[in-house]
């Protein structure tokens, strides 16, 4: 995963934002076990990235999300939570973080229809609804 | 422990790039040596013999990066198929185990034992500086003799083993590139096909014939040379001028372009079977979840160069050893200054269609890399009963853009140096022997090996990038191949 995550991350931003789109609906369609470890995989892969690569790289991501349907977006957010277990705190909280700094810059209704979404995502799934402090 | 070592591929390139780069100043250094400090007499017996070793032994590095980076390949190509068979084993499929062949076993092997020839040849040089130090006559020249050989032998099974190093992943390609979609088809409409794999028909036979040939011809070359000299200098305690040097030193060319134009050849049945997977997948997905499928963008002209190029290199190699080597080893003649450039043109065009193959494989799995994901989820929601359908991805107006043009450029400046070490130094040679000046010509003769060497050096680590680059798109490939099925295979079971 971590080459491939690399490669994503030294493609041009169309080329990576086509390639994660298709991941990413690749990935919300699979079993949901099998979907927390490809998502886990996923982040801390993303965790090794140069700070100079990951946040372009997890700005795409998240714009790809939120272009996804509603039970896509759903089902990557629950995998994405329940993966936070999976990985060491330190690599799921700077993901989160740069996750929510780039949906800040997206724009603020952006901004509240993602935290909004997981937010909700959370509370129906009964899991731990995530810090949303972007500063 | 070996696959430890075998990730170490990129480090092992750039530590055999150091010893090329360390070897171009010291050959710097001993022309000027020879040129305007001629006294010092103990600098040039070291730089001879060190220069006539260390910068093949570079070069054997790089050639083991090369290795070792389509090592990791066969393992990530090999684990998805294994990843694939087992998940299909879950649903109840009947598969069949390939046969391995003797070259995907002996590969590796050959990897090792040639940088070991290598390392061996390096340290009879020691013995060989020390000779030439003590002025040891009969010990310097038989330890000359020696050193050669090894280093043709570890350059025959280095080049060999990467040839044979992608003849694996051409066989491991070609079973999965035609039984993933047959394996899909049984899985989802539950049909069969009786039609068996024929695995002869996956590695083409006369390229291995081929690849055998110049790792003989590579490997066997400074052998018999070797034996009559050392015999002849041991019972008469004289040199056989009549074993042209030039000769057999393009003899070993000779056997090192049949092997470069057979590398050529396994490269474009990797692109003929990354394409067929595209296409072959494409359809089936197409059949499965009743869509549309796109065709395949055109081929690219830069693939049809390859041949030309391979054809080209190998053709102008038989000419220069047939109609130069030979002519001059007996009839001495002012054309012998043109064997070396001759050799280096040879060997520029078939780098050059090595280069254009590379290029066109980093497009292909670029490509294959976009229609994945889409065509598993394609088939998952098949089988989910889901009438969800994600569009095949439009092909590209100019696939050429995908390519990684600059480690081409980097190929070429690669050529540029190993051209421009043998042709300009050919007209000053040239001038120096028209102006009676021999001792001048020689010593600009010596400057070849170390500015050849490092084009060469430039080629290799290029083509070990290009490689390395490869690496991450097949364990994109593993990951993506290796999920799909197992996700297909899950929602079947669930089914059922």
């Amino acid at each position: 995963m971590n080459d491939m995550i690399q490669m994503l991350a030294d493609a041009s931003e169309e080329e990576r934002a086509s390639m994660l789109s298709q991941r990413l609906k690749m990935l919300a369609g699979q079993p949901e076990e099998q979907r927390i470890q490809s998502l886990a995989g996923l982040i801390s892969a993303i965790n090794k990235l140069k700070p100079k690569k990951m946040k372009p790289f997890i700005a795409t991501r998240t714009k790809v999300l939120m272009s996804l349907s509603q039970e896509e977006k759903e089902a990557l957010m629950v995998g994405r939570l329940k993966a936070a277990k999976v990985v060491d705190e330190n690599t799921h909280k700077t993901d989160m973080m740069i996750t929510l700094e780039v949906a800040k810059e997206m724009g603020e209704d952006k901004f509240k229809m993602f935290v909004g979404l997981l937010k909700m995502t959370a509370e129906k799934h009964g899991l731990p609804a995530p810090l949303m402090d972007a500063s | 422990m070996m696959d430890k070592i075998y990730s170490k591929y990129k480090e092992i390139l750039f530590f055999g790039f150091s010893l090329v780069i360390i070897s171009l100043g010291l050959g710097i250094w001993r022309f000027f040596n020879q040129m305007y400090i001629t006294s010092d007499n103990l600098v040039e017996i070291v730089l001879r013999r060190f220069l006539e070793i260390i910068p093949l032994l570079g070069l054997g590095f790089l050639k083991l990066g090369i290795g070792f980076a389509i090592v990791t390949i066969v393992r990530n190509i090999s684990a998805t198929g294994e990843n694939a068979t087992k998940s299909f084993n879950k649903a109840g499929l009947e598969l069949e185990k390939p046969k391995i062949p003797f070259f995907s076993k002996a590969f590796p092997w050959f990897l090792i034992s040639g940088i070991i020839s290598e390392l061996i040849a390096a340290i009879v040089m020691i013995f060989w500086i020390n000779a030439g130090i003590k002025g040891d006559a009969f010990a310097d020249h038989i330890y000359e003799i020696i050193t050669v050989p090894i280093e043709a032998l570890g350059v025959a099974l280095l080049i060999g083993g990467i040839a044979f190093g992608l003849a694996t992943i051409v066989m491991n390609l070609g079973i999965q590139v035609n039984e993933l979609p047959r394996r899909l088809k049984i899985l989802t409409k539950g049909e069969k096909n009786p039609e068996v794999l024929d695995q002869n028909k996956i590695v083409p036979k006369w390229t291995i014939i081929l690849t055998l040939t110049g790792m003989i011809v590579t490997g066997s070359s400074f052998i018999p040379v070797a034996i009559v000299r050392a015999i002849h200098y041991s019972v008469t305690g004289s040199t056989l001028a009549s074993l042209n040097g030039l000769l057999w030193d393009t003899w070993i060319f000779v056997g090192i372009a049949i092997l470069l134009f057979s590398i050529s050849y396994w490269l474009l049945r990797i692109i003929k079977w990354l394409r067929k997977q595209r296409s072959g997948l494409g359809e089936t997905v197409g059949e499965i979840a009743e869509i549309e499928t796109r065709p395949l963008e055109q081929p690219l002209k830069i693939t049809t160069a390859v041949h030309s190029f391979a054809t080209a290199g190998l053709t102008w190699m038989f000419i220069f050893f047939f109609v130069i080597a030979i002519y001059n080893a007996f009839n001495p003649s002012p054309l012998q200054i043109l064997i070396k450039p001759g050799r280096a043109i040879s060997l520029a065009l078939l780098f050059i269609g090595i280069g254009l193959a590379l290029l066109t494989i980093v497009v292909n799995l670029k490509l294959t890399a976009f229609m994945l994901p889409g065509s598993f989820t394609n088939i998952v929601n098949v089988i989910k009963g889901d009438n969800k359908r994600e569009e095949t991805p439009k092909p590209p107006d100019k696939p050429i853009k995908l390519s990684p043009l600059k480690l081409f450029f980097g190929l070429l400046s690669g050529v540029f140096l190993v051209l421009l070490g043998t042709l300009p130094i050919a007209v000053l040679r040239l001038s120096y022997k028209l102006q009676g000046m021999e001792n001048k010509q020689w010593i600009t003769e010596h400057l070849i090996g170390p500015v050849v060497s490092t084009g060469v050096g430039i080629i290799f680590l290029t083509i070990g990038l290009f490689f390395s680059t490869i690496v991450g798109f097949v364990k994109a490939r593993k990951s993506i191949i290796s999920e799909g099925v197992e996700s297909c295979v899950y929602y079947t079971l669930e089914k059922k």
